[in-house]
């Protein structure tokens, strides 16, 4: 079973990096891209107050498998990490590498409590082969529901599971790609492209040297 | 020109210049800056005993250049940073403008993935050569809060990876309005402050217009650049008659008409006359306002109608509900103050205006030219009651106290 660990940390947290395999620059760094009609608006920041650090795709013999392994990250301890079942389509191909990686984040309104409907149009777009140009990997999540996602944080030693997304989530994290580009402009480029827009909103994240 | 004069002059027309050097050859904002500055330090040193330089510009380039040569060799980072700075020289006036090291940093400065306040920090920072405190008090922000602002932003533009480079020719449409209203806000914030007590903060007008002929300068082909570099000129030619002696602001109808800044007027008007008509953006539009209330030798003078429709044609083309409120104001001073109030009743209940001081201060004025005074009593209360700027408060007092 594919899963992917996205970890969140509160903006006020001291606790830098999040542990996962995809470190992510501060928060300040992101730019938020959203459609108003046919105009593209840039907005300096993350989507939502308590942003992504790091990410990360896990392959596991089950959901509690990848629960437990969420629990021992230090990111479950500074915030909480989001445990998500991975839909079809997934993985592109290694694409020509530019100087940068950056992660674009497809986020969505969230949807109320439900179970994944198998032909959820947005879902069919994120599954769609992915764009050529720079992206070298992504992975569209399941629409997150309590048979699909968890949200793990460790707080005293204890640990506390919530299924499916935190409660009082307003977003959805749809997918994700993990792109290789030159510099901003051309990052922006590609998301400005991306059906997403239709519909929600994609964070632009640059990615820490490996 | 005395040695001071020489540097001061130095420092408006290099700095910017120096600075987008060293970042296109380091990649280091941090470093540009601290080696500007210590050219700087320098100069003031070494000037006064030596003389001024044949080409303070080329002394001032090679020294900073110097300076970031030494940084680099102590710190033993890559060679290829050191070839580049090597390699620099002063181009004093290069024969392809859209090469020039500063469009390139305004462009980077003013990139919409920035904040809009982060924008202009940086760009006075690094294009004008503020100092933190100084852009701080600029914009009633403490230094250390500036400091950070400014750390934020060169951090994201590293991190980000923000280009250092002039937009593609097809891309400029869609960038060049963010360095516009960049240059705008400057310009507004220096000739009608947010808060605080001054009317006028001369210096960022100044810098403003700098900036703003140098982005025409290097974007000769850009029609809106030219329009917004006339629409300041022709506004900050009205700045000697705009305050009384006692700090208060003089309305337009009431100032001393001989005391404009001849040479802006027609400097502005040479501008818009340059401009083609059909296609009027909305600096232009603002710019052929501002150039009928200049031109008019006394103020009943003043072509109103002119001033309505350009009014109009500007709400058609860059809808607000400030540039409505200005084109209320102007159908009531063309039309008579009824039809004037008539269009500012259109805009109660606009959230975007409603808390601020301006739409009451309007209907105030409109009311008083109607002559319904207990009427204009009650909205100058409401404006007065709102408004943040000490100067503008004693205006709106006056016109109270004179009902």
């Amino acid at each position: 079973m594919k899963v992917v660990l996205l970890a969140r940390i509160a903006p006020d947290a001291t606790a830098g990096a999040s542990g996962l395999a995809l470190e992510l620059h501060d928060a300040s760094t992101a730019t938020t891209l959203r459609r108003r009609g046919a105009e593209l608006l840039l907005t300096d920041g993350p989507f939502t107050a308590d942003a992504l650090a790091g990410v990360e795709e896990l392959e596991v013999a089950s959901f509690e498998e990848a629960v437990r392994l969420a629990a021992g990250l230090s990111a479950a301890r500074a915030g909480a990490v989001e445990v998500r079942r991975v839909g079809a389509g997934g993985d592109g191909t290694p694409a020509g590498r530019g100087r940068r990686r950056y992660l674009l984040l497809h986020v969505l309104p969230a949807e109320q409590p439900q179970e994944a409907p198998a032909d959820d149009p947005l879902l069919d777009r994120l599954a769609a082969p992915l764009p050529a140009s720079g992206v070298v990997a992504g992975n569209p999540l399941l629409p997150a529901a309590p048979s699909t996602a968890a949200t793990v944080s460790v707080r005293n030693g204890e640990l506390l599971v919530e299924p499916g997304l935190a409660a009082g989530r307003t977003e959805e994290i749809a997918g994700y790609e993990v792109l290789h580009a030159t510099d901003l402009d051309e990052a922006i480029a590609v998301a400005r492209a991306h059906p997403t827009l239709a519909a929600g909103a994609i964070e632009i994240r640059p990615v820490v040297a490996a | 020109m005395t040695v001071e004069d020489a540097i001061r002059t130095a420092f408006r027309e290099e700095w910017g210049r120096i600075v987008a050097g060293l970042i296109r050859m380091t990649g280091d904002w941090a470093l540009a800056e601290d080696c500007a500055q210590e050219a700087f330090a320098a100069a003031l040193r070494r000037w006064p005993l030596d003389g001024v330089p044949g080409s303070p510009g080329g002394w001032l380039t090679t020294t900073a250049r110097n300076r970031a040569l030494d940084r680099l060799r102590r710190s033993a980072v890559e060679a290829r940073k050191l070839e580049e700075v090597l390699a620099m020289q002063h181009e004093p006036d290069p024969a392809q403008p859209i090469e020039d090291d500063r469009l390139r940093l305004i462009f980077t400065c003013c990139h919409p993935a920035l904040a809009l306040e982060a924008r202009v920090a940086l760009t006075l920072r690094t294009l004008c050569g503020l100092t933190v405190a100084e852009i701080g008090r600029a914009f009633g922000a403490s230094e250390a809060a500036m400091a950070k602002r400014l750390v934020r932003a060169r951090a994201k533009i590293e991190a980000a990876g923000i280009p250092y480079e002039v937009p593609e020719p097809e891309a400029l449409p869609e960038r060049l309005p963010g360095v516009l209203a960049v240059l705008y806000l400057l310009f507004t914030e220096g000739y009608a402050p947010h808060e605080g007590d001054r009317v006028v903060r001369e210096p960022l007008t100044e810098e403003a217009i700098r900036l703003t002929r140098l982005v025409a300068g290097l974007l000769p082909a850009e029609p809106e650049v030219r329009a917004l570099l006339a629409l300041e000129l022709l506004h900050d030619a009205r700045r000697p008659a705009r305050v009384g002696d006692d700090g208060v602001p003089v309305p337009l109808d009431e100032q001393d008409r001989d005391r404009w800044d001849a040479a802006r007027i027609t400097e502005g008007a040479a501008l818009v006359d340059g401009l083609d008509p059909a296609a009027d953006g909305p600096y232009a539009l603002q710019a052929r306002i501002a150039l009928e209330h200049d031109r008019a030798p006394v103020e009943p003078l003043t072509d109103r109608r002119a001033i309505a429709d350009l009014y109009a044609r500007l709400a058609a083309r860059a809808p607000s509900p400030f540039v409505e409120l200005a084109r209320a104001v102007a159908v009531g001073l063309a039309d008579g103050p009824d039809a004037g109030l008539a269009l500012l009743d259109r805009l109660d209940g606009d959230r975007r205006i409603a808390s601020g001081h301006q739409l009451p201060a309007a209907r105030a004025e409109l009311l008083r030219r109607a002559g319904r005074r207990d009427e204009a009593r009650d909205a100058y209360d409401l404006a007065l009651a709102r408004v943040p700027n000490a100067a503008e408060r004693a205006f709106l007092e006056r016109r109270r106290a004179e009902l």
